[in-house]
């Protein structure tokens, strides 16, 4: 087998190094510019899932997956959308793997009233997760139809429906306490 | 209870989630940190590794 010359391999090193060296600052750049979601991101995923240890887990979950992502959108309003949109997702699987788990009760935030805020949260956490986010996000955040048929990539019409059958069943659940 | 109750309910709790205090989300973090350098002062390097030993 025919050898490589010497320098063509050393040309083959550097051209891995470039690479790694431009993917590692990509990477650190794409870091900095999600980090303006942040905010955004760990209040959206604490009202999905009404537990700050587990709002952390779920943004630091869709932030790796945003920094492992192919392709990011480049304007602002669209890479706003995405971040929104995975870090709902992240949650809504979040909650179909821990929502039988007592731990997701405990460690509640402090907040005004907190037994109320306990009541509610005891309640929101028997909804399936999809009911539990579109309330989240309509309520919560006051997002439109549209914004939240985009967040979970779902038809307008679905939005409105799953909004009505989740606010129903809230209604019997917290009529039957 | 109506749908206007319901709603205004659920607002008000998601607004005092959002108002809720800086530290709730800083502590675990800093928790976690806590946990990872008591973890490493409590079995240095040397003896984390899980090579087996040379027969």
């Amino acid at each position: 087998m025919k050898k490589l010359p010497r320098n063509t391999v050393t040309s083959y090193k550097e051209l891995a190094m470039n690479q790694i060296m431009h993917g590692a600052k990509a990477i650190s750049h794409r870091a900095e510019i999600l980090e303006v979601y942040r905010a955004e991101s760990l209040r959206l995923a604490l009202r999905i899932t009404g537990n700050p240890v587990a709002a952390e887990d779920v943004v630091q979950t869709a932030y790796l997956r945003l920094l492992q992502a192919p392709k990011l959108p480049v304007l602002v309003p669209e890479l706003a959308r995405y971040t929104r949109r995975t870090v709902t997702n992240c949650a809504i699987d979040y909650l179909k793997l821990h929502q039988s788990n007592a731990e997701l009760l405990e460690n509640l935030p402090n907040t005004e009233n907190p037994m109320l805020d306990f009541e509610i949260n005891q309640i929101l956490n028997e909804l399936t997760p999809e009911h539990r986010a579109i309330l989240a996000l309509h309520l919560g955040e006051g997002y439109s139809y549209r914004e939240i048929a985009d967040a979970l990539n779902i038809p307008m019409g679905t939005v409105a429906s799953r909004l009505n059958l989740a606010r129903t069943e809230f209604k019997k659940l917290w009529g039957d306490k | 209870m109506n749908d206007k109750q319901v709603d205004q309910l659920l607002k008000d709790h998601f607004d005092r989630l959002s108002h809720q205090k800086k530290e709730d989300f800083i502590v675990p973090r800093a928790l976690k940190k806590l946990i990872f350098l008591s973890s490493s002062l409590l079995f240095p390097r040397d003896y984390r590794k899980t090579d087996s030993p040379r027969q």
